[in-house]
């Protein structure tokens, strides 16, 4: 049995390892990495979809120290897929019980400007671990999602903050503990005043729509008649 | 009122013949839309709904169905098992592919940004959750997280309920009633 540190990182997003999500798991693991762990990716999507990476999964996971969980905000919750593969990862382990000590942490964003709208989908990360045994080292929250766009963290970007806040997560959980209250805080913290947010938001939709020559963005296409 | 029941159960439970006698019980008219084995395809994220056909989920398939359903219904309940707080995968595949009911365009509403809608004529909304035991813990982030979705259907009074597995139906068709009386649904 390998004595190195292990841990799975589980993209909720279905654009993968270069949404978001993505790179605030990437990021977390690199630093784990440099410290001596080993890690492997998957994506919840195409787990779902391809049984020899299910299986792939299931046998990282049973040798993995600590599942990372970065997903998006959807619908106020999580992805569907991400779901899935939580309700499949349930009954596997209730049907054999986990062999070693696990940990799970969740790392989530949103596209609008409150990181605090993460807040109920991180309550559905804990239940999940609470009762497919792992123990719960916490939830971390970014709002402005849009701001990365799926671009790397560095720390030496408009996105440093998130830099700095990941990598105090990081030496937590390296530490054994869960994500400290500092971590949680500093991720949450907007990237600019979410007026700003919001119109650069807007003026971006507006005008990707206008270079695929679309105007009508407000169609209402299954209308009832007469309203 | 037309109220359309999206069924997310995985098996078919007693709970969809309560909630649509208990719609019928009311004058209204009640349809079920069970969404086991239908073909639909998770969200792809690519906001093509918003951006390339506006309105239209850019994948053909059942999830255009069930949109177009929704929206010409007056009111939508959702109806799952409570899966770690929140919805069974299979009713959170067509949630997903809803997003063409809003607009890309933000709102403010209760102090937090959401969208605003995109149709003139938005339905009710509501969710039955199946509970299969008694963790408070869940029921909670339940009602939270079915509230928070009746913010973004810019809903003011939802219907929100928790039937437990060991709900008889008198107990149920009670539960139900008391639950649309306190929402004002009429």
């Amino acid at each position: 049995m390998s004595t190195t540190n292990q841990a799975v990182l589980l993209i909720g997003s279905p654009r993968g390892t270069h949404s978001t999500s993505g790179q605030l798991g990437a990021f977390l693991l690199e630093r784990l990495r440099a410290q001596g762990w080993s890690a492997s990716t998957f994506v919840a999507r195409k787990v779902m979809a391809n049984a020899a990476a299910w299986t792939e999964l299931e046998r990282a996971l049973a040798a993995a120290d600590l599942l990372i969980v970065a997903t998006p905000l959807y619908v106020d919750s999580l992805p569907a897929p991400l779901i899935e593969t939580f309700e499949r990862l349930h009954e596997l382990r209730r049907a054999t019980a986990p062999v070693k000590a696990q940990r799970m942490v969740a790392v989530m964003n949103c596209g609008f400007p409150e990181a605090s709208q993460n807040a109920t989908a991180l309550a559905i990360c804990r239940h999940f671990a609470r009762r497919a045994d792992f123990r719960w080292d916490g939830g971390l929250a970014l709002g402005m999602g849009g701001m990365l766009s799926g671009q790397p963290i560095a720390e030496r970007s408009r996105t440093h903050k998130v830099a700095v806040a990941l990598q105090r997560a990081a030496a937590d959980l390296l530490a054994g503990g869960p994500v400290s209250g500092e971590a949680i805080a500093a991720l949450a913290q907007p990237l600019m005043p979410r007026w700003l947010y919001r119109l650069m938001g807007e003026v971006s939709f507006r005008l990707f729509a206008w270079r695929k020559g679309v105007y009508r963005l407000g169609a209402q296409p299954y209308a009832r008649e007469g309203g | 009122m037309k109220i359309l029941i999206l069924d997310g159960c995985a098996v078919e439970q007693l709970a969809v013949a309560w909630l649509v006698e208990s719609c019928r019980a009311r004058g209204w008219e009640a349809e079920v839309l069970a969404l086991r084995g239908r073909q639909i395809a998770p969200c792809t994220g690519c906001f093509g709904c918003w951006l390339r056909t506006p309105g239209i989920c850019t994948t053909d398939d059942d999830g255009r169905e069930v949109l177009r359903q929704i929206v010409q219904s007056d009111g939508t309940l959702l109806l799952t098992p409570v899966t770690f707080g929140g919805y069974s995968a299979l009713l959170k595949r067509a949630l997903d592919r809803i997003i063409p009911m809003i607009s890309p365009f933000f709102a403010t509403v209760n102090g937090e940004t959401h969208h605003r809608l995109r149709y003139t004529r938005q339905p009710r909304f509501g969710a039955v959750g199946l509970a299969g035991d008694d963790d408070a813990e869940e029921a909670t982030t339940f009602r939270t997280l079915a509230a928070r979705n009746a913010l973004n259907w810019h809903e003011p009074q939802p219907v929100i309920a928790l039937l437990r597995a060991d709900t008889d139906a008198a107990a149920a068709r009670a539960l139900l009633a008391t639950t649309f009386d306190a929402a004002g649904w009429k």
